[in-house]
């Protein structure tokens, strides 16, 4: 019977151990879940190669991301550039032309992790909508069409506890234009959930 | 500097950024000193010198004020502007410091037509504005005159074919279809002028020798201006010289029927070389000097010349009568 005992004592242990494997497990995971979303502010600067008068220049924005196991991450991101202003006038004509842009796009990367930094290449597609006006004396003509847009991006996040901060430097080609591709760099602030 | 001071600085700086939106920067620009008429050219004068050329001032260099010193020596009754006056984007910036000083001089007298790269700018609204209204209907950019005993039709080529402006930037004026409303208004204008000589100018060439090739969107232009007798083409966007026989619809040579092309791109910025791909239609061609077309636009007909930059010998001249 001594020998039926250690068998028990035996199995209970390793029942207890694995079931203590597998407290552990669920709560690292449900740590990573727990990490797998966030949302995060932006602030920066982008530029476009052909454009007399920007709709880019200082933009502001914000992003909410999920990050499988597998650590792809999804986001979307939301940005609105103050563009710029241009006008001239001699008290016969005034041209005054002003344009701003709200983009709006989806993005996958793969998450690397680099101790305490997160690395982030990957691929943003969306919609950029150009609006403003351009007024030569009393004619004006105004803009508000989207304009699909695709592009690279890489971020790079440094974790805080919590809370991240970063950088995101963005490329975007508008296929309707072929010759005005953009890129911007933004500082990033969030935190995750 | 204490955490206030460093905030009130952070937000003046976030001010600052967003000034332009909130208080548009408003330069002088010259006066509108371009009248209805070329002030320099009595109605129906018999004879009339113009000066012709496109691509013209680069910001970043460029041998735009050379080639401004050409034409004083021309002293031209009129300036024939061939677009892409201000490179890269022709903002209102571009137009007054960099084209301004060079070409810029001779605003007054000076009939232009718009380039790609006046649509680097939005509608090319800072070039609409720049010319005063004298470079016909802001954003339309097609119109007609009467300069000596000619006829001359100013037209908007940029029909959506460059790679470097928004697809759709024929929308301002309605492209450069056959059904266009510019054809239409080409054809009603060129019929409203049967006899007498005849030119027309716009920006991209039909065909080309040059590196950026020829200009199939305009195809529907260039054969309402052959059928209609029309006796000299000008363009510009190649960045060289080149001097065409006539030419029939389809492009092939046509001493009868056709119009004569002359590629003028040589005023200031870089010079292009020729394509190996693209037949050699021309006559005179060259790539090694700036400079602007010597026209002289006679009761009958016409006499041109290309006058280089420092005083070069003439590379090309001739003369030819009009058609009708």
């Amino acid at each position: 019977m001594p020998a039926l005992r250690r068998l028990g004592a035996v199995l209970a242990v390793a029942i207890a151990m694995v079931v203590g494997a597998e407290r552990a497990a669920r709560a690292d995971e449900q740590a990573a879940r727990a990490d797998a979303w966030d949302v995060s502010l932006r602030a920066g600067y982008a530029a476009a190669w052909t454009t007399g008068v920007s709709s880019l220049g200082v933009g502001l924005g914000g992003s909410a991301g999920y990050v499988f196991p597998f650590r792809i991450r999804l986001e979307l991101v939301a940005v609105w550039s103050a563009g710029d202003t241009d006008g001239a006038s001699n008290g016969v004509i005034t041209y005054r032309s002003s344009y701003s842009s709200l983009r709006g796009t989806a993005g996958a990367s793969y998450e690397i992790p680099i101790g305490p930094v997160r690395l982030r290449p990957g691929i943003q597609t969306g919609f950029t909508f150009i609006y403003g006006y351009t007024q030569v004396g009393p004619a004006k003509l105004r803009d508000g069409e989207p304009r699909f847009i695709v592009g690279p991006a890489l971020a790079a996040v440094l974790r805080l506890g919590r809370y991240d901060v970063g950088v995101a430097a963005e490329a975007f080609f508008l296929p309707s234009w072929v010759a005005a591709p953009s890129a911007g760099v933004y500082a990033l602030s969030g935190m995750r959930f | 500097m204490s955490r206030a001071s460093l905030m009130r600085s952070a937000v003046l700086v976030v001010l600052a950024a967003l000034t332009p939106t909130c208080a548009p920067d408003s330069r002088p620009l010259p006066p509108c000193d371009a009248s209805p008429a070329l002030p320099n050219v009595a109605p129906g004068a018999p004879v009339v010198t113009v000066a012709a050329v496109g691509d013209v001032a680069d910001c970043g260099g460029g041998s735009q004020m050379a080639v401004a010193t050409a034409i004083e020596g021309i002293g031209p009754d009129a300036v024939f502007a061939l677009g892409d006056l201000a490179y890269p984007n022709a903002s209102i910036d571009e137009l007054v410091d960099c084209y301004g000083p060079s070409l810029g001089r001779f605003r007054s007298i000076t009939r232009a037509v718009p380039g790609n790269h006046e649509y680097h700018t939005p509608h090319a609204g800072a070039y609409y504005a720049y010319f005063c209204g004298s470079s016909g209907e802001t954003f339309k950019g097609f119109y007609s005159f009467d300069i000596g005993k000619w006829h001359v039709v100013a037209l908007n080529s940029n029909c959506g074919g460059d790679l470097d402006v928004v697809s759709d930037v024929a929308d301002d004026f309605g492209g450069c279809g056959d059904g266009s409303p510019q054809a239409a208004w080409l054809r009603a204008d060129l019929d409203a002028h049967p006899t007498g000589c005849t030119l027309a100018m716009w920006h991209h060439p039909r065909f080309s020798g040059s590196s950026e090739g020829s200009s199939p969107m305009v195809d529907a232009l260039w054969r309402i201006v052959v059928e209609h007798g029309v006796d000299l083409v000008l363009n510009g966007h190649a960045h060289n010289y080149q001097r065409f026989p006539p030419l029939g619809v389809d492009g092939l040579r046509d001493d009868a029927n056709g119009t004569r092309n002359i590629v003028v791109g040589t005023g200031g910025v870089k010079l292009a070389s020729f394509s190996s791909s693209e037949p050699n239609r021309s006559e005179v061609r060259e790539n090694d000097s700036h400079g602007a077309l010597r026209l002289e636009l006679r009761e009958h007909g016409y006499a041109w010349a290309f006058v280089p930059v420092n005083g070069d010998p003439l590379h090309d001249e001739g003369v030819a009568t009009c058609r009708h």
